[in-house]
């Protein structure tokens, strides 16, 4: 577990550094997916409440470490995502393409609604999406298009992963 | 058959999403109320060794496999230039007539300004990771004399504009509000007729800037297109600086000033160089002249 869990941190460590340099590239009329969100959601599907909420506060501390938010913001709504995300686990199939889909574009709803109840709770020194922008749906639509092809990734990342710790058979 | 599990890693299952959640609730806590900076400072400044690093290879890779292009491109442009010259030569001859004349006129007004800004050059390595805040940060930091509020600007197209201001300053990295941030808000004027407003940030780096309390008897004197420059009544950014132009104005019934919406002069999704004003505190305007 801890050889996963230390994985699993560098490599959301990882796609933090690449979301703030590498991402705003394929951003569309300046919205960029939130793979850092997709990947916590995933791992906390895949391994449970403990790992996932684990490596979503880390992530999310590395996040706020390289933004504009308070310290703590970013934690709170990627440890939230983990948390309800690691309901699924063990309960829920995931196929291909259609959950990814609907995990995709429903964690991303989630996410806003959180950070408006946090900026609710805090008095409004936190930002919150507005819903009636298109900032927020095209994240959305964004990140239930890549989630598919990102939590494949993923999988294959952790296969490879998994098997080199059991070793040859 | 379910198996019974131990007490512990159930307790654990159980309780360590909860107990991280209220941590970072009470980051939360402390860090809205300002108390935590230095750890923030610490984070951003091991955080951007690891950006500048992925920044780099991404620049190389970019480059790599644009150079081919860009071959190609600056072919072109060469060719567009040497006509420019000598369109700018031209040009360059009617300024220098205008400039003696301006010259002149100072000379007879007994007044000149002249501003010494030393200026930071740096590179952009990264924006913020998420879509809620607009930050840029940039590959200069304390090292290079990088304070907190510093403004920063950038050329584009050969016009030289107003990106924003240094919020955080770490060791290599400091992380800049761009005018587009819903945070900002910038002092300004229309360059033409000279009325003042605030200029506010929309939170979207492809929206429009919000030029506000603008007077309503600046209505015939305004066109879309106008320049608006920063006006420098906000002790922040030095003045002239030019911050947009004019899109559209409205005025609305039941507000007592106009509401104008303003194109940036920067493309910001293209910014890869800027320049860090060390105004505030190392230089400001030197005044001259015989009346004064």
């Amino acid at each position: 577990m801890m050889v996963r869990l230390i994985f699993s941190i560098i490599l959301l460590a990882g796609i933090s550094l690449i979301s703030a340099t590498w991402i705003p590239a394929i951003a569309i009329l300046g919205v960029r997916p939130d793979l850092g969100l997709l990947a916590v959601v995933w791992l906390a599907y895949r391994t449970g409440p403990v790992e996932g909420s684990s490596v979503a506060f880390v992530s999310g501390l590395v996040d706020d470490a390289m933004s504009a938010a308070p310290l703590g913001f970013n934690a709170a709504v990627k440890t939230m995502m983990a948390w309800i995300a690691s309901f699924l686990h063990g309960s829920v199939h995931l196929d291909r393409i259609l959950l990814p889909i609907v995990i995709g574009a429903g964690s991303t709803i989630l996410k806003a609604l959180w950070s408006t109840f946090l900026s609710l709770l805090f008095g409004g020194r936190l930002r919150s999406y507005d819903f009636t922008g298109k900032t927020l749906w095209i994240e959305v639509a964004y990140n239930a298009v890549l989630a598919p092809l990102f939590f494949a990734i993923l999988g294959g990342l952790f296969s490879l992963v998994e098997n080199r710790r059991r070793g040859p058979k | 058959m379910p198996t019974r599990q131990g007490r512990g890693p159930d307790s654990i299952q159980r309780f360590l999403p909860a107990f991280l959640l209220a941590a970072s609730l009470l980051s939360l806590i402390i860090s809205t109320r300002s108390l935590l900076g230095l750890p923030e400072r610490v984070g951003l400044t091991i955080t951007g060794f690891f950006e500048r690093g992925f920044s780099s290879v991404g620049t190389f890779v970019e480059d790599t496999a644009l150079s081919v292009r860009s071959l190609r491109q600056l072919r072109k442009d060469y060719e567009g230039l040497l006509a420019k010259t000598q369109e700018m030569e031209k040009i360059q001859r009617d300024y220098a007539a205008l400039a003696a004349e301006n010259d002149r006129l100072r000379a007879q007004l007994a007044f000149a300004v002249t501003i010494q800004t030393p200026e930071v050059p740096a590179r952009v390595i990264g924006k913020d990771p998420g879509n809620l805040y607009s930050t840029i940060t940039i590959d200069k930091g304390i090292e290079a004399g990088i304070r907190k509020n510093m403004p920063v600007i950038a050329w584009q197209d050969g016009t030289k504009g107003l990106v924003g201001r240094v919020v955080e300053a770490a060791q290599g990295t400091s992380v800049v509000v761009p005018l587009y941030d819903a945070s900002s808000y910038v002092a300004a004027r229309l360059a033409k007729s000279r009325f003042e407003g605030l200029l506010v940030g929309m939170g979207s780096e492809g929206e429009a800037l919000g030029l506000n309390y603008v007077s309503k008897q600046a209505l015939d004197e305004t066109q879309p297109g106008d320049l608006v420059v920063s006006s420098g009544l906000d002790s922040l950014y030095p003045p002239n600086l030019a911050l947009g132009r004019v899109k559209s104005i409205s005025e609305p019934d039941y507000k007592t000033s106009l509401d104008i919406e303003v194109e940036p002069i920067l493309d910001f999704s293209r910014i890869e160089y800027v320049f860090v004003l060390k105004a505030s505190d190392e230089a400001s305007p030197v005044i001259q002249g015989a009346g004064s």
